[in-house]
């Protein structure tokens, strides 16, 4: 294979849970909730859906059993930041801890490291096509891709359409923009805000699923590796708008990849690659933040509008 | 039978009564006036007939129904829709989707069961396109002139209105209540709206408009109903009284509708102000001030008129430090303080009284004390080594709050506990206070109740007679005539032409606005 092929196939792996955790993000960030507890959610994401996975040793099942839970901790954050009026990001933080806690805890009661994923073959579950193996780039684009990567391409999509086209994702953007405006509309703030925290979580919890079974196989307290914190600043940079958060994303994934592909070669100086993804989020961040900045001679007045 | 009746209305925050024993009539098919000052309950009352608060005591009758209204929801299924002085639109929607929102038309499918059963299910999927045209037609029906797909940022204040207007007109709503409409409209859009006011009033639609502007009572209403200290004072009709009645009843005293601005010989004073060739632009790269210059000398009032939007606002914010110019200059006393900070300007002695004041004057979730003391924390009396010097300011502010004429609802209070006069009489207190040189002044009243305008045109004046020199902007003509010596007037960010304010006409001021420029030098 050829290096280019290498990276784009590593920048589809690292970016896919980067990309899920960022769509499931920025539906919070659209109710103007920045939810800094994605790498939990995407923890216990990977946490329960290994249980499924271990104990069950099927795809399916694991899926789901990722899936209740995922929206369950949805449940129990909406509660929290609508009914209890929490503040979100103690929440937020409230639900990181846990998250590791939580795994070690039952790690521990197992008895066991690890949770070994194996189980379910994943390479089986790859999709080539025949015939475009040979062709370069294109050979890196579509093939060798698992599942979650067309589940995600089906969320992404739906997210759009969701956002342009229904009540359910107009009230999402009204709730964010003016939460009294969406009231003296008469619309149930609090079932919009329940649902859409629900369904965030789920999206985030496919995340954590990617990771754990997909990819490195192997559930331990420490997979997500903050890979929740970049999808916060994809969304962040991309304004919450889907498609420019999905760019965002792909990008950090892209740094990822390259980090890690020059690691593979030169083992030497492997520990400073690693900071490679990282800088590249600074180095966005500091732009994106200066070119909005430039435009407006205003002083002091840093937010749009 | 009455559109809207109600019966010995009572409504009480704590202690304090804000609508004491209220019964009022509303006639079907009429325009009712509803004045009174500051916080004299007139929004109490209207936000008790659309739901947003729930009667002490009392009952509301709607068409001889007796109703129970327990959200807005519930007056709107009553016919009766509200605008709100702030509006209630999302900025980022578009026209029609902000006319539909809460309410919108989405797709339903059929599906039939047993033999000739159908079920309509709801898919939350927005008909766009029939909501455009639906919206599309009520706009021409209502010659409105707006573009249904736009979105509500980028419409001027009075189209946001329209919008407000079209959501209630969409909803079917008979009874309209209008929350001091006119206070953020420019001169023609007031026109405009009282032209579309009187045309939805011959659908047959009842409205009551809520004011402080006497003016346009006498131009519009039917009927009127004075309210003072939360309690109905006087039912006129319209036609049977004068503005001169209405202002004696509201405030309780007769009130000078006119200020008696004394001109004076400004040959001899020196040049204080200036500004030379200044230009901005906005964050869209328009040039928003376009080489403006101008000079003030001690003890003037130079007045900046022109249709909102032509540069005012930018142009105040240059001279107050706010925003950085692109080029030209501005002297004070002939040092140059272009670019200067607000804390540097107020320090070296010029004044600030900003247009948007809960944005840029106050902060509201402060006391009242904590904002009156703002500008003068390098103060020793106020400020010592770091700590507050809790009598002095207590001094300090009771003495302002007493000579400023501030009236307080609870005395250790929030900002948010005044009313918008009072609120304004806050800042004027804390910049005249610091005895500035030079006063920079945008839209110093607006949207306050006459009572408060008086007093701070009367402020200004008295503040330009010690030699002190005010920058005048304001949208408001009648303000600008009666209080500048000069005029400049903006037009697309330019000085379209300066007149000598004791002789110009509304007419030569009008034609300057609309950027006819012929404006005799002075």
């Amino acid at each position: 294979m050829k290096v280019i092929d290498v990276i784009l196939i590593n920048t589809f792996i690292f970016a896919l849970p980067i990309v899920l955790s960022t769509l499931g993000g920025l539906i919070a960030y659209k109710l103007n909730i920045v939810n800094i507890g994605l790498e939990g959610f995407m923890l216990l994401g990977g946490l329960f859906s290994g249980l499924g996975v271990y104990y069950t040793k099927s795809y399916v099942v694991g899926l789901l059993i990722c899936l209740i839970f995922s929206g369950l901790i949805g449940l129990i954050y909406a509660f929290f930041a609508i009914k209890l009026k929490s503040n979100f990001i103690i929440t937020g933080f409230a639900i990181n801890v846990i998250a590791g806690a939580l795994s070690a805890y039952i790690l521990i009661t197992m008895d066991r490291k690890d949770l070994d994923l194996n189980v379910v073959n994943a390479e089986n579950l790859k999709l080539v096509f025949s015939g475009t193996e040979n062709i370069p780039i294109l050979n890196g684009l579509i093939n060798s891709h698992s599942p979650m990567f067309f589940i995600t391409i089906i969320i992404f999509i739906l997210l759009v359409v969701i956002f342009n086209s229904t009540r359910f994702g107009t009230y999402i953007k009204v709730i964010g923009e003016n939460e009294k405006a969406a009231r003296a509309q008469g619309i149930k703030v609090d079932l919009i805000k329940y649902l859409a925290l629900i369904l965030s979580a789920l999206i985030v919890g496919l995340g954590g699923f990617a990771i754990a079974v997909e990819q490195i196989k192997l559930f331990t307290p420490d997979i997500i590796a903050g890979t929740g914190f970049i999808a916060i600043a994809a969304f962040y940079c991309g304004n919450g708008k889907p498609s420019s958060s999905l760019l965002y994303a792909l990008l950090f994934g892209l740094a990822k990849a390259l980090a890690f592909t020059l690691a593979f070669n030169m083992p030497q100086v492997e520990g400073i690659l690693k900071i490679v993804p990282y800088v590249a989020i600074v180095i966005v961040l500091t732009v994106t933040a200066i070119i909005k900045r430039r435009k407006s001679l205003m002083r002091g007045v840093y937010q749009d509008e | 039978m009455f559109a809207i009746k109600t019966v010995a209305l009572t409504k009480k925050f704590g202690e304090f009564i804000a609508n004491d024993n209220i019964s009022i009539n509303v006639e079907k098919g009429k325009i009712l006036a509803i004045v009174g000052e500051n916080g004299a309950g007139k929004t109490t009352l209207m936000n008790m007939l659309y739901g947003l608060l729930k009667p002490t005591s009392g009952e509301i009758y709607v068409n001889d129904e007796k109703v129970d209204f327990r959200s807005p929801a519930d007056a709107i299924k009553h016919g009766i829709g509200m605008v709100h002085q702030h509006f209630k639109l999302v900025p980022s929607l578009t026209v029609y989707e902000n006319i539909f929102l809460g309410n919108e038309d989405v797709f339903e499918l059929d599906i039939k069961y047993r033999k000739d059963k159908v079920f309509k299910l709801k898919t939350g999927f927005i008909k766009k396109k029939e909501e455009k045209e639906i919206i599309k037609n009520l706009i021409e029906e209502n010659n409105f002139n707006i573009d249904p797909s736009k979105k509500v940022k980028d419409l001027t204040v009075g189209a946001k209105q329209k919008v407000e207007i079209l959501k209630m007109l969409q909803r079917n709503a008979d009874i309209l209540i209008f929350d001091e409409p006119t206070a953020v409209l420019i001169p023609q859009e007031i026109e405009e709206f009282f032209e579309n006011v009187k045309k939805i009033k011959e659908k047959g639609k009842t409205i009551i408009i809520i004011t402080h502007k006497l003016k346009e009572v006498m131009e519009i209403s039917d009927n009127v109903y004075v309210i003072k200290q939360g309690k109905i004072i006087d039912y006129l009709k319209t036609s049977n009284t004068s503005e001169a009645e209405i202002a004696n009843l509201m405030v309780g005293r007769s009130v000078l509708l006119k200020v008696d601005k004394k001109y004076r010989d400004l040959s001899n004073e020196k040049v204080i102000y200036r500004v030379q060739n200044l230009s901005t632009k906005d964050k869209d790269g328009k040039t928003v001030v376009d080489n403006v210059s101008f000079e003030i000398k001690s003890g003037e009032i130079l007045g900046v008129a022109g249709v909102e939007g032509n540069g005012q606002t930018p142009l105040a914010h240059l001279l107050t430090g706010m925003m950085l110019p692109t080029s030209g200059d501005i002297y004070y006393k002939d040092q140059r303080i272009t670019s200067f900070w607000p804390k540097e300007l107020r320090k070296i002695g010029l004044g600030i009284i900003p247009e948007d004041r809960y944005l840029y004057g106050l902060c509201e979730e402060m006391s009242i004390t904590n904002n009156l003391i703002a500008s003068s924390l390098d103060d020793e009396n106020i400020c010592k080594r770091g700590i507050f010097q809790t009598k002095e300011i207590d001094r300090h502010c009771d003495n302002l709050i007493d000579k400023y004429d501030i009236r307080l609802s609870e005395k250790k209070g929030n900002i948010s506990s005044l009313s918008g006069g009072n609120a304004q009489k806050i800042i004027i207190a804390r910049e005249l206070e610091k005895r500035p040189d030079v006063l920079i002044c945008s839209q110093p009243t607006r949207g306050i109740d006459i009572g408060a305008i008086e007093f701070i045109h009367n402020s200004l004046l008295n503040y330009s007679k010690n030699g002190k020199a005010i920058l005048l902007i304001s949208s408001e003509i009648s303000e600008i005539m009666s209080l500048s010596d000069r005029i400049i007037v903006m037009y697309k960010g330019k000085i379209i032409g300066e007149v000598d304010a004791k002789n110009t006409t509304l007419e030569e001021l009008g034609l300057l606005m609309g950027g006819v420029g012929f404006g005799s030098q002075t």
